[in-house]
């Protein structure tokens, strides 16, 4: 397997306090990877390691196979773009200069390629608006930009949608997607929106108190999430008996709830049921989500 | 207002730039006291309490600007304005708990350095030689003044949003007002130059009552009454005013 | 470090700081020819060279403010972060900056010099001294503005908020100015001193030494300490100095010493 980014044992620490503490990493080139953790876990903290902006405590990580501490690091940097925490802007210059900028840090030798970068993330048309007087929005995608200005194989995005309406929200999703399906790019996204990390991850690394406590593809993910029915009946103390005579897995959610995990044959059940007196009001096919998933994973309580 | 002032309170009480200019006042009125001893020594003359004693005066513009506009920018820049605002209070509430603040801040560092000043000039150069109400009442007017560069500062850092541009500018106002006031002072007290036109010598007499400028003449402790006036008037000017524009700024 | 430069060049035209310098400037040049226009009506004789080197005063000054604010807009906009992901090294970072800070100050007494010349000339008449000593003593005032802003990048690229750091540029500056001031002071003390007292009921003056007047070993140090203090190299340069190479070397050194630590610094912060 080519992985793009790795990390061994990363340790990062201000004075007493841990802010990862033993990480490990293995994002697979051509997937997006989700980063998955609470408030505090040390998804930021991780971005700004790996993005160069601070130094690990302990433990390594490597770009394209290049340890940290290599000089050769400097150069392979070139191929990645980020956006850690809040977007990196000039916000007395226009969105077009401030890719201007970029170009410049990134030598590119023109600033051929700018109007399609605005036009790609919605920003064609803010003319002499400087950056000062955007939305959030507005914001976010100009960082994206920027992050984009060096035509990266690597994409690092810390919550990317955040701030973002619905609309904003479902245009970075196919952007993201867009890059990753015809340009190939790896995109390493940290967020704490389950749902949308769902409609986009190929992997997922699930982080909790500084450390990395489970990496998974989407398939397996899938795979280990229960799939479960979730029916609606008038007697739930029937339905529990009925259940268990089949020997069938089953969380009692309230008087006339329940989940059941298992595949279950419609009109065998209603049947059952219905010798009981029980009447199934309504049956709904349902996958554990990846929330109760990771809330299972790391349990449940506890913000930064 | 209370809970503007109580909140105030705690918040100043936490400032870092509060803390700072205190130590920075008390450290100085401590070196001031016990240099005149050393310069005493060193030239066999007989310095007395009295003569570094106003140094404060010059010195609270400049402290107090670095400290309102910090101070007051950061509730702009921490959204507490808006938070503030969000909550019900009105414009001059915040206004005036925000001004009280700063006063009270401005008035306690000059305290500090009082204290610091006579703990260590006291036992080393004994009491004051010059007149006890001669003091006071150069070091009333002496705080009167800070409040009236505080209420200035708090005007400005109320009314612009950007703290920079804010700490520049009063920065600057502060260190104009005392360099002008040493030039007004100096051309004043030249005996040789042509006779100066009764004009320009009254102009140069009323702007040396400014705050600021007149910290050159209490620095000396020469108080006279238009100095509290202008402080005062300064003080209700810059309020006022201050008041008017907050009521109809847009806080973005 | 070229794109580093390219980069900060291109931002540097669009700082609406920089240009107001650069008006600052040419007006100060301006009142600077009106100052000595006003001194020949009291029958002064000043001349058009004690104009040339007088922007030392104020670039203390106003570097202080613009350093503060242009390289302290990196941290607050936080675009010193997209530098680093694009793997450009914290030493080329820094010295990229400090280069550019230096050549916004050679920008600015250009405008100065060019000013005072287009003006002076024609209204005041030619230039008295040798050119030999305007292009060394040139050459010294702009140590001494590479030693100033050397200086305030220290504080600018250490200090991650933008208020703070423009906050102990200034005082720094003012610092420096009542230090140097106090020096010179005590360096003008006159050697005696008139002290009066009564002989046969008469008030007599009498010279007498003064206390204040600085003896050989403690003239060394203080004449040292205004020599080596940027805001005294530049109240040296208004009266023409033979102290020029010394002066400038204790500038470089202060340049030396100022990037070293910032850059040790920097190299080590760490950034959010």
């Amino acid at each position: 397997m080519d992985y793009v980014l790795t990390a061994e044992a990363l340790g990062k620490h201000y004075g007493h306090f841990k802010a990862l503490d033993g990480l490990s990493m293995h994002v697979p080139k051509g997937s997006i990877y989700g980063l998955v953790g609470r408030n505090g876990a040390g998804k930021t903290t991780l971005i700004r390691l790996v993005c160069g902006l601070q130094a690990p405590t302990s433990g390594a990580y490597t770009l394209y196979g290049v340890p940290s501490g290599d000089r050769a690091l400097a150069k392979v940097r070139r191929r990645m773009g980020a956006v850690v925490e809040t977007p990196s802007i000039y916000l007395d210059l226009t969105a077009e200069d401030n890719l201007k900028e970029q170009y410049l840090v990134l030598g590119r030798p023109s600033y051929e390629g700018i109007p399609e970068l605005l036009h790609l993330v919605g920003l064609a048309d803010t003319g002499k608006k400087k950056a000062r007087n955007f939305s959030l929005g507005m914001k976010q995608r100009l960082g994206i930009a920027i992050a984009l200005a060096g035509d990266p194989d690597l994409l690092v995005l810390d919550e990317p949608v955040n701030g973002l309406d619905p609309q904003g929200i479902i245009e970075i999703r196919e952007l993201i997607l867009k890059l990753n399906r015809e340009r190939q790019i790896t995109v390493v996204i940290s967020s704490h929106i389950l749902d949308e990390l769902a409609k986009l991850a190929t992997h997922y690394g699930f982080i909790d108190s500084g450390r990395m406590v489970k990496e998974i593809s989407a398939q397996e993910l899938e795979a280990a999430c229960r799939k479960c029915v979730h029916v609606e009946v008038t007697d739930t103390a029937a339905l529990a008996r009925v259940l268990d005579g089949m020997g069938v897995d089953y969380k009692i959610r309230s008087e006339r709830e329940a989940d059941v995990f298992a595949q279950m044959n419609v009109s065998q059940l209603t049947l059952a049921l219905a010798k009981e007196n029980c009447e199934v009001l309504s049956m709904q096919e349902r996958d554990e989500s990846l929330e109760s998933y990771f809330v299972n994973l790391v349990g449940g309580g506890g913000h930064a | 207002m209370g809970n503007l002032l109580a909140a105030g309170f705690m918040r100043l009480w936490k400032s870092r730039s509060f803390w700072v200019s205190m130590a920075v006042m008390a450290g100085v009125g401590a070196f001031e006291a016990a240099y005149c001893r050393r310069i005493g020594r060193i030239f066999g003359e007989r310095i007395e309490l009295d003569q570094r004693y106003m140094v404060f005066a010059l010195m609270s513009g400049i402290i107090l600007s670095a400290f309102c506009s910090l101070f007051v920018g950061s509730e702009y820049s921490d959204g507490g304005i808006r938070r503030k605002l969000a909550a019900g209070h009105t414009r001059s509430a915040l206004y005036l708990s925000n001004l009280t603040l700063c006063v009270t801040a401005g008035l306690l560092i000059c305290l500090g350095y009082i204290a610091a000043y006579l703990a260590v000039g006291v036992p080393l150069l004994g009491f004051f030689h010059f007149a006890l109400s001669r003091v006071l009442l150069s070091t009333l007017d002496a705080l009167l003044m800070t409040a009236a560069l505080t209420a200035v500062f708090t005007m400005l850092s109320m009314l612009h949003q950007n703290k920079t541009v804010v700490v520049v500018t009063a920065i600057f106002l502060a260190y104009f007002l005392l360099f002008l006031g040493i030039f007004l002072q100096n051309r004043l007290s030249e005996p040789n130059l042509p006779y100066m036109g009764d004009i320009k010598r009254s102009m140069y007499q009323f702007l040396l009552t400014l705050p600021g400028c007149q910290a050159v003449r209490l620095a000396v402790m020469e108080p006279e009454w238009t100095m509290p006036a202008s402080s005062g008037g300064v003080l209700a000017a810059c309020t006022g005013l201050g008041l008017a524009l907050f009521g109809r700024k847009d806080i973005r | 470090m070229r794109e580093l430069l390219a980069a900060n060049l291109v931002r540097l035209r669009k700082t609406g700081l920089f240009w107001g310098a650069v008006l600052l400037h040419a007006a100060f040049a301006l009142f600077r020819i009106y100052t000595i226009v006003d001194d020949r009506k009291y029958g002064y004789e000043t001349t058009l060279d004690e104009a040339l080197f007088t922007f030392i005063m104020i670039e203390g000054l106003v570097m202080a403010v613009f350093i503060a604010v242009f390289l302290g807009t990196e941290y607050s906009d936080g675009t010193v972060r997209n530098k680093i992901t694009a793997g450009h090294g914290r030493v080329r970072i820094y010295l990229a900056n400090l280069l550019t800070v230096c050549l916004a100050c050679l920008v600015f007494t250009a405008v100065y010099l060019l000013t005072t010349l287009a003006v002076g000339l024609p209204v005041l008449g030619g230039l008295t001294l040798g050119a030999g000593v305007i292009a060394s003593t040139l050459l010294g005032t702009l140590a001494t503005a590479a030693a100033f802003c050397s200086l305030y990048t220290l504080i600018g690229m250490s200090v991650s908020r933008k208020s703070t750091g423009c906050i102990l540029c200034i005082l720094l500056f003012f610092g420096l100015m009542i230090a140097s001031t106090y020096v010179a002071a005590m360096l003008d003390a006159p050697p005696e001193r008139a002290a009066m007292e009564l002989v046969d009921g008469e008030l007599v003056t009498h010279m007498e030494p003064n206390p204040k007047y600085l003896t050989e070993g403690k003239r060394a140090v203080y004449q040292f300490v205004l020599d080596f203090l940027p805001t005294g190299q530049a109240t040296q340069y208004m009266l023409i100095t033979d102290k020029t190479a010394w002066m400038s070397l204790y500038s470089g050194l202060i340049v030396l010493l100022t990037a070293g630590g910032g850059l040790a610094y920097f190299r080590r912060k760490d950034i959010r």
